[in-house]
């Protein structure tokens, strides 16, 4: 967020547009811009570790018309919750991602990459520790393209679409809007729309859910997903120093939602019970969601002038789902021009979700699951422990310094540090038992650093 | 000029000729087409006239006229002089005074003839006191001017005229046309060929290189004191004067051209460097405006 200096130049294209009765003619200039920047990415405790560089390439024609591509790589590894509960006694897994790669390497009759993951294929969860799948490993490459054009009359067409793949998922979309000008260029409204499609290859294949891991019952080997997003806009110059925004979206998802490496323990009074088709395992079920979710979100944000070269920026979002999740998100930056080449950014982020109806820590025989001989059957539709489905809260506190270097180049760093917190009730069980006193909700801390570096010509 | 249109159709363009605002006025279409040159042609010298008609000081019967001579009465002005009001008001604060449409009583007290007369520091300060946007009352469509004070649109008008004439010609025909009245030129997109249009920056010395720039798109403008000056005890007063002091800029250079969106842009920033003495060249360079200078 660059504001202009050129306080002449700036008023006297304003003047000249309320005299000639145009839209702004502010020097439209033709020419380049390239950011690039690299993402360090680290979870506490061992967890999830990433790198992303991207690249992102603009060119401003002098029509005001624009074409962007953005090209970004993420390198992930580390480790993720794989669902089960954290209890006082040692749980083994087979880690799927772990199995397929092994499978890989004796196929490839690879002996290094055998040995690799040869002890990856499996893994054993200490008593008291949240049961984290290690071999997590992936890469993810996404490219996206999107042109902007102003037509007459005001309006502004605005076109894109994105391609996104890893190992096991792979996203097509494509999106338009249309935005007019009103109000001598004070009032702008925009309407759009997003379909997204993505299709789901897991490792091992599609898991039937809420059937026992152990067995790892599967039907077919895809499945897919789409997505239609709908959004309305209006932003609006409330005076010289400040902009408000105000938009409201909708959301239909339609097709697989479950996440294929993803289980619950299911406990009897607390306790770990071993899966009737297989006794040295014990019995976890593979999750599942509801095929629809439907999203429904308010979005305000305002941009105001502070000084001569300050600014602030404070946004709020309120997002409510058919899955019973409520959201808050509210965020605040500060953009401080210590001087014409370097600015502090400081920023502070506040979020805050439920639960989703179906969310549960762990399953318990009788009321989820009932198990008679070896049959085993889940009572319930949906269920998921997916931290990301439950109930919590998290801060973001960050700092960016940015640096200019010449009138064209720009270098800039930023650090961030997010946490989050369990909100969740706790669910009572058996007092001696595995789980008890144990942590149902794995909370999640983060810490990222990123470099970037812009570029005009 | 005897002539009321002049068309001409050269090799890859256009050209029509015509009188307006003391000046040459030509534009350049971009077509081999000559009705539609005609039909241009027409258009632009129309709206020029119109233009000259209704601001021009040197007429008795228009609006500038009856504010001129309203002897501190209120005036009721229309929409079109409303913008240019405002326009003039928003430039004298941008520019702190620098600009100023009631600067024009100046002139009866300097005649910028080559001479060596100056007046008296008495007789300017005797004029000075019919100058300064400051003493006028302006609440849209409401102006009141004290009397004896007087506005001059001069320094806005014919800029004003070529981005009107471009627009009008871009309403009608979607192709390249270059506007040039005197100078002062507007182009609203490249050729069809994808190059600009080549245009001559005025020289100072007769044996000076001609320099060409390449307009395809926006305005240009050129501010200077070329050909009306005083001279005395070697020091050279520019015909544009300070509003705020009532005497000329010193250390302002021959000429600027500058280039920026509009011509109306162009005109200001080549005036309001000009109006910057010596500090012409780094008030474009902080500005980013693409010019050039001659000292």
């Amino acid at each position: 967020m660059q504001l202009k200096e050129k306080k002449l130049s700036v008023g006297l294209a304003m003047a000249t547009s309320a005299l000639l009765g145009q839209s702004a003619l502010t020097l439209a200039e033709e020419g380049w811009q390239a950011d690039t920047a690299v993402l360090v990415y680290s979870e506490a405790d061992n967890r999830v570790q990433a790198i992303e560089p991207v690249l992102n390439l603009r060119r401003d024609y002098t029509d005001e018309s624009s074409i962007n591509l953005r090209i970004v790589y993420d390198a992930l590894t580390g480790a993720s919750p794989n669902g089960a509960a954290s209890a006082s006694i040692a749980q083994t897994f087979t880690s799927a991602s772990g199995a397929a790669r092994l499978q890989q390497a004796e196929d490839d009759d690879d002996e290094e990459e055998i040995e690799k993951y040869g002890d990856r294929a499996s893994y054993t969860v200490a008593p008291g520790d949240i049961p984290l799948d290690e071999s997590f490993e992936d890469t993810r490459t996404t490219l996206s393209a999107g042109w902007s054009k102003p037509l007459d009359k005001g309006y502004t067409l605005n076109l894109g679409g994105a391609y996104s793949t890893e190992g096991d998922f792979t996203s097509y979309s494509g999106n338009a809007a249309l935005a007019k000008e009103l109000n001598g260029n004070n009032t702008t409204l925009s309407a759009g729309i997003n379909l997204e499609f993505d299709t789901i290859t897991p490792n091992g294949g599609i898991p039937n859910p809420l059937t026992p891991y152990a067995s790892h019952a599967t039907s077919g080997t895809s499945d897919t997903k789409q997505v239609v997003d709908v959004i309305a806009g209006i932003t609006q110059v409330i005076n010289r120093r400040w902009l408000m925004q105000f938009n409201t979206a909708l959301s239909q998802s339609s097709g697989h939602h479950d996440d294929p490496y993803k289980i619950l323990t299911v406990a009897d009074n607390g306790n770990l019970i071993s899966d009737p088709a297989d006794p040295d395992s014990y019995l976890y079920l593979f999750e599942h969601r509801p095929e629809d979710r439907q999203k429904i979100s308010l979005y305000w944000q305002n941009k105001v002038a502070i000084g001569s070269n300050d600014a602030v920026d404070f946004s709020y979002r309120y997002m409510t789902d058919d899955w019973g999740v409520n959201s808050h998100t509210a965020d605040l930056t500060y953009h401080w021009a210590l001087s014409k080449k370097l600015y502090l950014e400081p920023h502070y982020r506040y979020y805050n979700q439920t639960a989703a109806d179906f969310y549960t820590p762990f399953l318990s025989t009788g009321e989820d699951v009932s198990i008679s001989g070896t049959s085993v059957k889940a009572l319930v539709n949906y269920a998921s422990s997916d931290p990301r489905l439950g109930a919590f809260s998290a801060t973001t506190l960050g700092l960016k310094l940015g640096v200019a270097l010449g009138q064209t180049q720009e270098v800039n760093v930023r650090f961030e540090t997010y946490q989050q917190q369990d909100e969740n009730s706790r669910v009572d069980v058996a007092a001696g038992s595995h789980l008890d006193g144990q942590d149902q909700f794995a909370e999640l801390s983060a810490t990222w650093l990123q470099l970037g570096y812009s570029i005009k010509w | 000029m005897e002539y009321e249109l002049q068309l001409t159709q050269n090799k890859d363009h256009c050209r029509v000729r015509f009188p307006a605002m003391a000046s040459l006025c030509e534009i350049l279409i971009d077509s081999q087409d000559t009705q539609l040159a005609l039909k241009l042609g027409h258009l632009a010298r129309d709206e020029a006239q119109r233009i000259e008609q209704k601001f021009s000081r040197y007429r008795d019967d228009n609006i500038v006229a009856q504010i001129n001579t309203s002897d501190g009465k209120s005036i009721s002005v229309d929409e079109e002089m409303a913008l240019m009001l405002s326009f003039a008001t928003t430039l004298w604060e941008l520019s702190e005074g620098r600009f100023d449409i009631t600067s024009g009583v100046l002139r009866t007290v300097w005649t910028f003839d080559g001479s060596d007369r100056l007046p008296t520091q008495q007789q300017v300060a005797e004029v000075k006191q019919r100058v300064g946007w400051e003493k006028v009352q302006w609440q849209a469509p409401s102006l009141t001017l004290p009397a004896g004070m007087e506005i001059d649109l001069g320094g806005i008008g014919k800029e004003y005229a070529v981005d009107k004439v471009s627009e009008l010609l871009n309403q009608h025909w979607q192709g390249s046309v270059l506007v040039n009245f005197g100078g002062d030129l507007r182009c609203n997109l490249a050729r069809q060929s994808g190059s600009g249009w080549h245009v001559g920056i005025e020289k100072v010395h007769a044996d000076e290189a001609q320099t060409f720039i390449e307009l395809k798109e926006g305005g240009l403008a050129t501010s200077g004191d070329q050909r009306r000056f005083l001279q005395k005890d070697n020091v050279r007063y520019s015909h544009i004067l300070d509003p705020r002091t009532g005497w000329p800029i010193t250390g302002a250079p021959h000429s600027i051209t500058a280039i920026a969106p509009t011509c109306l842009q162009a005109g200001m920033f080549s005036s309001l460097a000009m109006l910057m003495g010596s500090d012409a060249e780094s008030f474009l360079n902080e500005q980013d405006v693409r010019f050039w200078s001659i000292r």
